[in-house]
């Protein structure tokens, strides 16, 4: 019973946390907004109608943060469970090389005179995220097939296939970013480093999206259970009555989806799905039906805090006088994850001990 | 319906390679049973057919009386445990977390243990002695300890039967003794069935009832200790002279060196 007042205590400090980030991360930016009419008005509170205006305008990105954030959390922790090993991340798997090489393509024909795919939407999507995600679904269900054998899902496959994925789709694109125009190919790269800026869905794409992958993040939820039982080893779950290839299929099935959706919307952000998993683990321990909700809430957190200070980086280093609206001419998030996350992880490592690395 | 665990002529083969070639088995309840033989005999795959995880390709294998053929995966959990030769885990998990675990085929569709999954923890931790390393982690133990751990996490699983694959094997003397002296309690006190392959001949006969050699994926020879470990039989199927001597009345084997 311990474990589970501990489990809830964390919880409710995460949830507490995320509502701090996002009034923090709501109150950045170069028109003055101050923390408290942030922190009030995300508790529906009235504000200035000025604040209010201002706070829907940021309100999308810290939204789409969370998702982002909350998505990669719970897929770095499903891989790493999935394939035994604690450096996996999301994009192990070739879901981000065939994101990004479905987002290459897109740049690509967008430069060379087909405009019509330049305006290209559906359904609230931008062109670009929906080339994007299928790329990932395309990626992932090659790895799927490639590695399996005998109906059997191996890891050491699996694993094996999708950074093959990763690497053709590198070599791919580096190709379409030599033979595309100079600005197409600063395009794919900035696109590469995972970017919250370019707002490219509708805000009610985005509600949908998050619910779809709040669905996902569930799914995953619901075979913690068996993915502790598997840590023991595919036999011991077998024995415990754990149907390992059913369990496996499924998590490599959510995981793909839900890392697909966040490299579709914000392009492949790194570092957070691999230390996401890794810091819950410390505080909420190795049982994953406490480590999906619990690295889910952290993930949102820390990809807010990290957006958050890419855009104070930006106000600080760009010219005061310019206005803040220059679209394009923003720090990539991407950038900040690991200049932010890495310094963390090691003091992590160690002032507490780190179990899966001796 | 006295028999635990009866196996019918099973035959098992991997990619066309026998492996198990026709053995039948009758363990009755409550019985210790340890399975001898040379590397590649079969003890192995014998003991994934008794514990399902495969299927006979021929013959049957009936639990308590029940074809496993039509046994889910959770009734052959609640009813048949397995500890291995070893146990890694890749994740920080306590030792309390690991025997939890197997209360995995008992738990109700949310997927939490209650207080009945958590007092039948303590109960078998309490039984192995391992209740004081409980919010250790697992990685921190010792081979041995580790071992009664996981013997723990068979025991909560609350099943009649316990099927153990070289549980002794990485383990010194001291705790070879302690953990087969550990099942050999439980046998006789709670009643389990136990089948056990082993390689230590001296410590199967020490424990066991009932001794089946295994030469080929068949049954070589079966019986009391002191009927299987004679020098005949055991130079039949190792095809390596040894000497089998008494130790007040317990047969001892010790292999014969050339040029000794």
């Amino acid at each position: 019973m311990t474990k589970h007042m501990r489990f809830a205590l964390v919880m409710a400090a995460l949830v507490v946390g995320l509502y701090l980030s996002a009034a923090v991360a709501v109150s950045v930016g170069t028109s003055g907004l101050g923390f408290r009419d942030a922190a009030k008005a995300l508790l529906g509170r009235a504000v200035s109608p000025t604040a209010a205006a201002i706070i829907s305008l940021r309100l999308s990105r810290v939204a789409l943060a969370m998702v982002v954030g909350a998505s990669l959390g719970a897929a770095g922790v499903a891989l790493q469970a999935l394939l035994r090993n604690p450096l996996a991340d999301p994009y192990i798997l070739g879901v981000s090389g065939g994101g990004a090489l479905g987002a290459a393509i897109y740049l690509t024909l967008t430069s060379s005179g087909m405009a019509a795919f330049a305006a290209f939407e559906r359904w609230g999507f931008s062109g670009l995220t929906l080339a994007a995600f299928a790329g990932s679904l395309l990626a992932s269900a090659v790895v799927l097939f490639a590695g399996r054998k005998g109906g059997h899902i191996l890891p050491g496959t699996l694993l094996l296939v999708g950074v093959m994925v990763n690497a053709i789709s590198g070599a791919a694109i580096m190709a379409l970013t030599y033979l595309t125009d100079v600005a197409q190919s600063h395009n794919i790269v900035v696109w590469l480093m995972g970017n919250l800026g370019t707002l490219s869905l509708t805000r009610g794409a985005l509600a949908a999206a998050a619910v779809v992958a709040v669905f996902f993040i569930c799914g995953l939820w619901t075979v913690g259970g068996r993915l502790n039982l598997m840590s023991l080893g595919d036999e011991a779950a077998a024995h415990l009555g754990v149907n390992v290839g059913r369990t496996r299929l499924v998590s490599f099935v959510l995981s793909a989806l839900v890392t697909g959706l966040s490299v579709a919307l914000a392009g492949p952000i790194g570092f957070v799905g691999l230390v996401v998993p890794h810091i819950t683990r410390v505080f909420v321990g190795a049982d994953h039906r406490l480590l999906f909700p619990a690295a889910a809430v952290f993930g949102a957190t820390f990809l807010v805090l990290a957006d958050a200070a890419a855009r104070a980086a930006f106000l600080v280093f760009s010219n005061p006088a310019a206005p803040e609206a220059r679209p394009g001419m923003e720090l990539p998030v991407g950038i900040l994850t690991a200049a932010i996350g890495g310094p963390f992880f090691i003091w992590l490592l160690r002032t507490r001990r780190a179990r899966y690395f001796e | 319906m006295s028999s635990a665990i009866r196996a019918e002529k099973v035959v098992f083969s991997y990619e066309g390679k026998p492996a198990v070639a026709g053995v039948s088995l009758d363990v009755p309840r409550g019985g210790f049973v340890s399975l001898i033989g040379p590397n590649g005999s079969g003890k192995t795959t014998l003991i994934r057919l008794l514990s399902g995880y495969f299927r006979p390709q021929e013959g049957k294998v009936e639990i308590l009386g029940r074809d496993t053929a039509r046994m889910s995966r959770r009734e052959m959990a609640r009813t048949v445990a397995v500890v291995p030769q070893e146990t890694t885990v890749t994740f920080p998990f306590t030792v309390e977390e690991i025997v939890l675990m197997g209360r995995f085929p008992h738990l109700g569709p949310y997927g939490f243990e209650g207080e009945n999954d958590v007092a039948a923890a303590r109960e078998a931790m309490r039984l192995t002695d391992t209740l004081a390393f409980a919010s250790r982690y697992v990685q921190d133990l010792s081979g041995g300890e580790r071992q009664r751990v996981i013997i723990a996490r068979a025991l909560a699983q609350g099943a009649a039967i316990m099927l153990l694959d070289e549980p002794t094997a990485f383990l010194d003397i001291r705790h070879q003794v302690e953990v087969a002296a550990l099942v050999r309690d439980l046998q006789r006190e709670r009643g389990l069935t136990v089948v056990a392959a082993s390689h230590d001949l001296n410590l199967a006969a020490a424990f066991a009832d009932t001794l089946v050699l295994l030469k080929d994926g068949a049954v070589f020879a079966e019986g009391r200790p002191s009927a299987v470990l004679t020098e005949d039989v055991l130079a039949g199927a190792y095809d390596q002279e040894v000497y089998v001597g008494d130790c007040h009345g317990q047969p001892f084997v010790v292999p014969r060196f050339r040029g000794a």
